[in-house]
């Protein structure tokens, strides 16, 4: 069976590939470009614009990440990791942590102690393997006023020689895996949803690239891959997971996911150990001895834009 | 073509020496430091009940190690107890607290050990290493000390749901001048083409 497969879509790939040079290369009358274009057009249909050669036919009818069974997951993370090795001459090893039971995962940043250096989005960038070139940022830092925490005034492109300044205070934001999340409500083919330890995720494959979802997230989380990610090869992180810090396709939405390759076997996010002022916390919220927890439980803890009840997992705190 | 070689000469006797200039106080400062891992062990406390099982709070020791004290402050001679303008590798010490700065009784013994300034001194009178600096600094900054125990004030890395590292007060804390230094940011976002 599996033979008869890949030798259908052998065919396949040269029938078109042929069609296109025929078209687009040798076709010199009106006549034959007409009779050609139909066959072209159906071939379209068929198979996706642009790398023809690079979309095999397991891709194209991969179907979305909830349906796979443990056996397509293993082709399919063999296949990304072969095609990852072409395209950027890196060896890396794709997994798939599951969520843990009995964990529902909360962030908290400490205001009082942030100061602004950006060193999390530093770490965060090499870690989950974002574009450089066209840039990608999954944390933006923003900076306010004091006494004021108007979005619309604040100043994400502050560049100080030393931070902080006398009469700032600074806010990093990146996805806040909203425990009601409109970005999953706003995806037209559900290529994104909440995991049971709260993390939201996205199917980089299962994505149609319409961006509803960036519209729809109120806190500017979700950023787009206009172009294919340049990476320097020295600087991707090797150790990838399906849902999260993969080198994304082109065209598809990305965001951040708590690093959850990282935290799903029990290590903390590489924004906060990349922290020097230990402004960040992240833990359990179930376990009502956790830090976060407590922190809960005793600082004046706030979210961001509560009126719109997307109630964050993402909690900022004074003390 | 003899010059080159010369120059080579010159280049290996110089760096054999530059070698030798690093490695020979490294070798004494070796040889001191038996001394001072045996006293600590004799100094520690008995058990660390103020930290979660199974976390590690990171220790000062090996960072001071090249910056003993008692290499000039040796003997009881060596002690000066008055209050006086700190002088030579001292001048960058703030006052902490500085609204204590014209108090006389508030000096150098008021943490450290007398006469040992390798050791720090609780208000008991108990002698503690450097590594234990946070049952010092607690003395005064309680909140700090309780939520640093709750991992709430502090850096922990490691695991969530394991074995963590704790940074002590005085990693992040120069215990000399304990205001957090201002940081170079990383560069900010490009700005979008238009």
């Amino acid at each position: 069976m599996k033979f008869v497969k890949s030798t259908f879509s052998e065919k396949m790939k040269k029938r078109v590939g042929a069609l296109v040079d025929k078209v687009l290369g040798k076709s010199s009358s009106r006549r034959s470009f007409l009779k050609q274009l139909g066959l072209v057009v159906g071939g379209l249909a068929l198979a996706p614009s642009k790398p023809l050669q690079a979309m095999s036919w397991q891709e194209f009818f991969q179907k979305n990440y909830k349906e796979l069974t443990p056996q397509d997951k293993k082709e399919i993370f063999k296949r990304l990791e072969r095609q990852t090795k072409e395209k950027y001459g890196v060896d890396v090893t794709i997994g798939d942590p599951p969520p843990m039971d009995g964990v529902e995962y909360g962030y908290f940043l400490n205001l009082s102690k942030c100061n602004g250096n950006r060193k999390c989005v530093e770490a965060c960038v090499k870690e989950n393997n974002q574009s450089r070139d066209p840039q990608i940022q999954y944390i933006t830092v923003l900076e306010f006023e004091n006494g004021d925490m108007n979005f619309n005034k604040s100043n994400k492109y502050y560049n100080p020689d030393l931070v902080p300044e006398k009469g700032k205070f600074y806010v990093p934001i990146s996805c806040q895996q909203c425990h009601n999340p409109p970005c999953v409500k706003a995806c037209p083919v559900e290529a994104t949803w909440k995991e049971k330890d709260g993390i939201v995720v996205i199917d980089y494959n299962w994505c149609i690239g319409c961006r509803y979802c960036q519209a729809a997230c109120p806190y500017e989380a979700r950023k787009f891959n206009f172009a294919t990610p340049k990476i320097p090869a020295e600087e991707i992180n090797p150790k990838q997971a399906y849902l999260s810090n993969r080198i994304r396709p082109k065209g598809v939405m990305e965001k951040c996911t708590f690093c959850l390759q990282r935290v799903r076997e029990g290590r903390y996010p590489a924004c906060l150990e990349a922290c020097p002022t230990g402004a960040r916390k992240f833990g359990n919220l179930l376990d009502p001895k956790s830090e976060v927890s407590q922190i809960l439980r005793e600082k004046r803890v706030l979210v961001l834009k509560e009126e719109l009840g997307t109630q964050p997992r993402f909690y900022y705190y004074f003390d | 073509m003899a010059n080159r070689m010369r120059r080579k000469k010159v280049f290996f006797v110089s760096l054999f020496l530059g070698m030798g200039l690093i490695l020979i106080p490294l070798y004494f400062a070796q040889g001191a430091e038996p001394k001072s891992a045996e006293s600590q062990k004799s100094t520690q406390a008995p058990s660390n009940t103020d930290v979660p099982p199974g976390d590690e709070v990171i220790k000062r020791t090996r960072s001071l190690e090249m910056y003993p004290c008692h290499e000039c402050h040796a003997g009881p001679a060596d002690y000066n107890s008055h209050k006086r303008e700190l002088t030579k590798e001292h001048t960058d010490f703030v006052s902490h607290p500085t609204q204590r700065k014209e108090d006389p009784a508030y000096g150098c013994q008021s943490c450290h050990q007398e006469k040992r300034y390798d050791r720090l001194r609780l208000a008991t009178g108990e002698e503690i290493t450097f590594n234990e600096a946070y049952r010092l600094c607690g003395q005064c900054h309680g909140t700090q000390l309780e939520d640093w125990k709750k991992n709430i004030h502090g850096r922990r890395t490691g695991f969530w749901n394991g074995a963590g590292k704790i940074d002590s007060c005085t990693s992040c804390h120069p215990a000399h001048s304990p205001q957090f230094k201002p940081l170079k940011p990383f560069p900010p976002p490009l700005k979008p083409r238009r």
